[in-house]
């Protein structure tokens, strides 16, 4: 446990500026995705299993949509829209955190605003999140 | 400022098994950096539900 102080530090120096807490928001924001992606796929699954056990074998694709509901593939499209873009804002974070290690950035990026960015693309989201644990 | 203090923690709890997996294999945890702690798991996830949903939906 010693030898991960150094680390625990460096995460616990996250809250002192607006680069660290977006920093940890970002990380945050990555295992978030992770659990819904996770959650969203194993619902998405067991609901085909019970659409297959109560729909009738002469089903149409529409009967199908329908039954899948929440977890119909449109569905499913606009949550990877989200995701998409909030892997696209974690990504510019790790590069600009890289940049300004190394101190090759041409500008500052406004670290507070990624922060933001991050909490009103999580606010499209949350109608899903609530989706999916309603659902379960 | 307790709010925060938990979100804290369960970051932590979260990030802390990536964290010691590369400790352990040798790694200074002050050369750790950010994108070996993130996954990238998340959208594989979410293609592969939309793929199977679409194949139900279309097939049966």
């Amino acid at each position: 446990m010693r030898t991960l102080l150094p680390a625990v530090l460096i995460f616990l120096g996250a809250c002192a500026s607006p680069r660290s807490t977006a920093i940890q928001v970002a990380v945050a924001s990555d295992l978030a995705a992770d659990r819904l992606a996770q959650g969203w796929s194993a619902a998405t699954e067991a609901k085909i299993e019970i659409c297959r056990a109560t729909l009738p074998e002469n089903s149409t694709p529409d009967d199908r949509r329908v039954c899948l509901g929440l977890f119909s593939p449109e569905n499913t499209d606009r949550v990877i829209d989200a995701v998409e873009a909030l892997v696209a804002v974690q990504k510019l974070v790790k590069q600009a955190a890289e940049c300004e290690e190394l101190r090759m950035c041409a500008e500052s990026l406004d670290w507070a605003q990624v922060a933001r960015d991050i909490k009103v693309l999580w606010s499209d989201l949350l109608p899903y999140v609530r989706a999916l644990q309603e659902a379960k | 400022m307790k709010e925060q203090l938990f979100k804290i923690g369960e970051f932590f709890v979260e990030a802390l098994p990536k964290l010691v997996e590369l400790v352990r294999q040798g790694r200074d945890p002050a050369s750790i950096r950010l994108d070996e702690i993130l996954s990238k798991d998340a959208l594989a996830a979410l293609r592969s539900s939309r793929k199977k949903a679409q194949e139900y939906v279309d097939d049966g």
